[in-house]
């Protein structure tokens, strides 16, 4: 009976995952792979492999994704490892501020940045104005320094994963490993070297390999940038003659290669030493007291990180109540009124009730999916349940950019996703499907997790009380994973809300707009677009950072289990 | 208040895993009866398949007349006791209580009247709003219970509940669900690795072994009449001694009776207890002999006599363990209640046994 439904819901997963995953990535790999006369090809690779340019932009994006990926590591290590050995002043909020810059949209911050430190931006008038810098000579830093500054803001965007997946990997870890090393003799040092960093490494992986993948296919910010010499960009640019174009198919099949591989030797990684990973640890770690200024030295080092992490949001919101900012400091004077033009803009009230719906369409079917897979996956005993595990963490492999490719070609010209599109060529269902397809790994996760932690005897139990396996469910499993449920439910409620490549490539009708391509939109009008936009990017961010505080505080320290993927 | 019939149940995992080889097994309505093993002997399995949590490959089980086999766990009146109590934490204590009556459709006064009484039944007045974590061990052990008894269960099915106790509280609780089990007259199956805990309480004990019951019975029964070496050994102390049949003193409703000579020519003489079994003359037995079934006595009686040297004493208070080694060489623990004088390391002793206390294994 148990079985009997288990095969039946994974089934139907498995159908909805292969419809709305694997046959656009398929379709993107054939429209790769196929020429003309729908021959095996591998002509359009060839063009790529032998165009500098196309080798330029790939080797950039690689180039990106290693260099933002260790200078994430850098800031995410510390971090983690204070966190979880000490406690200082103001840690309970300090902990938190600074996991708000994973969904504070580093596309949005990008336009602040450009505000800063352009030619006319904020810096070099401080510089101009402290004297150490010529009016008339200013420096161009994004013109010299683009890539470092993608590097930067990824890296201040994305520390939070890698920051999240070593802290749980830290609080899985039976304290007692450490205190045996400590027992034997061990210096804090070596214990670090020798018990703690090798126990942690599949969560460093784990969360190292996202950060790659997702920097690596980064299209939002170098587009903001105008770094154009890379892959994602170049794809993104291709689209505009997609239907005769095959060379960006086949960049994308470049991209999800690497991706898919990187994503593969984590795995293989991860997977090599579970042992000493017990999901309940018996003892509780003890956290020591930093007192007096060292405790504040790490407070302040929390603070430095966030603020930083926040200085391009900050720019945003500068340029969103200025009236004039060009050539100075600070906006010259400030104003509310860009606010109040956009809500009278067309574009921005939609566009918030557009990624409103959309984003909670696609949250919905991720819960109800979510819950049902994770039942699959703990609870029933089904065979090749593991499998269906692996499958329903592929989509963070698979570049956005990738998916938003195969649904745009399929869903044109009567493909087979074109009862997708609605009237009047509304994508409402389309970008549900993508956003919930993307950010199915983060509910299952966050479902899996909590359900692994709750014991099934309780289940039974309800059982074993008169409840029918669907009431103890209801009653009993249910509540108890509601919170990290709901956490899960939150993140990728956030993430859809801020996605890039689905949202710019799918949404073609200015009415059916969601929330960033708005803004994309917005940037390349005239007149007062980007402080416009800005507006609207501050709306987004104050409401996505309430609901990730929220999301972590429900989960509390246990909330890096939502990354361990 | 159902008796509980067990006919031929089979339970593999995977194909090498044989948790339950083939048990029948009578439950009596009212009785509180014990399934005692070591670990992986597959006497959770076997609670857990009365329960409905997991289903036989083979065989059927009956709750009176019923045939529940594949009727769910919801459906099967069968309440259980979790080891770890599983009490849901996001529930009150009263709201735990409360569950199982809700899913049977109670509501209102009666819904309340009875949480509280089964609150008081478990002597827990007081504590339906406490959370579940603010409950010592053994109070959320007397919340699973009565979580399981409000709702009247036709039996009552309890998985090692006193595991997770310390000493002096397990002695008070199961004394306490024996209360609790006869006042409400139910049938209940309790499993434990514990075998004083089963000789104290229990109505009748099943022992089992490798996924078989390896002996059925009373408690007397099964610690002075045990049917095989290993259960001789599980369900306490004793002696095993090895002799050849000499002559077979009595085969009648006495029951089949022999006499062993051992090695070194000591004479024994007791009961084969396992039926079907009769040794003729000339064949290897065991001889078994419980410590406290020994005492010191050279009247000069031949028959189930030793002669040793006191090798090693434990002073116990209550009782005196010496560790005496017999003129053929074999160990013999002896343990002597109330010592009047201590015997002293190298002392040469005569040990002397009643017959009806010499039990003849199967080698």
């Amino acid at each position: 009976m148990k079985r009997g439904k288990a095969v039946l819901i994974t089934f139907l997963v498995t159908f909805f995952f292969g419809v709305f995953f694997l046959m656009p990535v398929a379709d993107v790999l054939k429209q790769a792979f196929l020429d003309q006369n729908g021959q095996f090809s591998i002509a359009y690779l060839w063009i790529i492999f032998s165009n500098p340019i196309y080798l330029e932009g790939l080797w950039n994006a690689f180039a990106l994704g290693v260099m933002s990926t260790i200078f994430t590591f850098f800031i995410a290590l510390p971090l983690a490892l204070v966190s979880y050995r000490w406690t200082f002043p103001g840690k309970k909020w300090l902990t938190v501020l600074v996991l708000a810059p994973l969904v504070l949209p580093p596309f949005v911050g990008a336009v602040g940045v450009r505000h800063m430190l352009g030619v006319e931006g904020a810096l070099n008038a401080l510089l101009i104005d402290l004297g150490f810098m010529s009016a008339a000579a200013p420096t161009d830093w994004l013109g010299a320094g683009k890539f470092w500054g993608i590097v930067l803001l990824n890296a201040l965007h994305l520390y939070p994963i890698l920051y999240m997946n070593i802290l749980a990997a830290l609080g899985n870890l039976d304290p007692a490993m450490e205190q045996a090393a400590q027992n034997l003799g061990a210096s804090p040092w070596t214990r670090f070297k020798r018990i703690t960093l090798p126990l942690c490494m599949p969560g460093i992986f784990a969360g190292a390999a996202i950060v790659f993948i997702w920097s690596f296919t980064e299209l939002g910010v170098p587009l903001v940038f105008d770094y154009t010499r890379v892959a994602p960009v170049q794809i993104f640019e291709g689209i505009k003659d997609l239907s005769s174009n095959p060379i960006p198919y086949a960049l994308v099949a470049v991209m999800l290669t690497i991706s898919v591989l990187v994503y593969a030797v984590s795995k293989v990684i991860l997977g090599r030493n579970k042992l000493g990973l017990s999901t309940k640890p018996k003892a509780d770690i003890q956290e020591r007291k930093l007192k007096g200024l060292k405790g504040w030295l790490i407070s302040l080092s929390f603070a430095f990180v966030f603020i930083l992490a926040t200085v391009p949001h900050f720019g945003v919101f500068f340029l969103s109540v200025s009236s004039d900012w060009y050539g100075t400091i600070f906006p010259e004077s400030l104003t509310l009124q860009h606010y109040g033009e956009g809500l009278g803009h067309p574009l921005v009230l939609g566009s918030i009730k557009n990624s409103l719906l959309y984003a909670s369409g696609a949250t919905f079917l991720d819960v109800i999916l979510g819950v049902a897979i994770a039942w699959v996956i703990v609870r029933s005993k089904m065979w090749g349940r593991n499998v269906l595990d692996a499958l329903m963490m592929l989509p963070l492999a698979v570049p956005g950019l990738v998916l938003a490719f195969g649904y745009l070609s399929m869903s044109e010209n009567g493909g087979a996703f074109s009862f997708l599109i609605g009237a009047n060529g509304s994508p409402a269902l389309l970008l549900i499907v993508a956003y919930a397809v993307r950010r199915l790994p983060f509910v299952v996760r966050a479902a899996v997790s909590g359900l692994q932690q709750s014991n099934v005897e309780l289940e039974e139990a309800a059982m074993s009380m008169g409840a029918s396996p669907a009431r103890a469910f209801w009653r009993v499993g249910l509540p108890l994973i509601g919170t990290s449920l709901i956490a899960g439910a939150i993140l990728a409620f956030a993430f859809a809300m801020l996605e890039v490549s689905d949202s710019l490539i799918l949404a073609q009708q200015a009415e059916h707009y969601p929330i960033t391509k708005a803004i994309y939109a917005l940037l390349s009008t005239l007149g007062n677009g980007h402080e416009i936009a800005s507006a609207l990017g501050v709306w987004a961010m104050i409401f996505l950072g309430v609901a990730l505080a929220g999301a972590f505080a429900l989960v509390g320290k246990r909330g890096g289990n939502l990354f361990r993927f | 208040m159902d008796a509980i019939q067990i006919d031929g149940v089979k339970k593999s995992y995977g194909k090498d895993v044989v948790a339950l080889k083939e048990v029948n097994l009578h439950v009596g309505e009212g009785e509180l009866f014990f399934l005692l093993g070591a670990s992986g002997c597959g006497k959770t399995t076997l609670l857990r398949t009365i329960a409905g949590l997991e289903e036989p490959d083979e065989g059927k089980i009956f709750f009176g007349e019923r045939d529940v086999t594949g009727v769910p766990t919801h459906k099967r009146e069968a309440a259980m006791v979790f080891q770890s109590y599983a009490l849901w934490p996001h529930m009150s204590v009263g709201e735990n209580v409360a569950f199982g009556l809700q899913e049977r459709g109670i509501q209102g006064d009666e819904l309340v009247d009875r949480t509280l009484e089964a609150l008081k039944g478990v002597r827990l007045e007081g504590y339906e709003d406490r959370r579940v974590d603010q409950l010592s061990g053994g109070q959320q052990q007397r919340v699973a219970l009565a979580r399981a008894l409000v709702v009247r269960p036709k039996c009552l099915l309890l998985d090692e509940p006193l595991s997770n106790l310390d000493a002096q509280l397990r002695l008070e609780m199961r004394t306490e669900i024996r209360r609790i089990v006869k006042e409400f007259g139910l049938t209940a199956v309790y499993v434990t690795h514990d075998q004083e805990e089963a000789l104290s309480v229990a109505d009748k004990i099943a022992v089992m072994r490798d996924g078989h019951i390896a002996q059925v019975g009373t408690p007397e029964e099964v610690y002075r009449a045990p049917r095989s070496k290993h259960v001789a050994q599980f369900m306490g102390e004793t002696n095993f001694l090895t002799g050849k049949v000499d002559w077979i003193v009595h085969d009648d409703h006495r029951g089949y009776c022999v006499r062993v000579i051992s090695a070194a020519g000591e004479i024994f003489q007791g009961h084969v207890t396992e039926p079907g079994w009769k040794p003729e003359v000339e064949d290897s037995v065991v001889v078994s002999v419980r410590p406290e079934a020994l005492r010191f006595d050279d009247s000069g009686d031949v028959i189930n006599q030793v002669y040793g040297m006191v090798i090693e004493r434990v002073y116990q208070g209550a009782t005196i363990q010496y560790l005496v080694q017999s003129d053929e060489g074999v160990y013999i623990q002896v343990s002597e209640l109330n010592p009047r004088h201590l015997r002293e390391p190298n002392e040469h002793v005569a040990l002397t046994a009643r017959q009806q206390d010499v039990v003849m294994l199967k080698p």
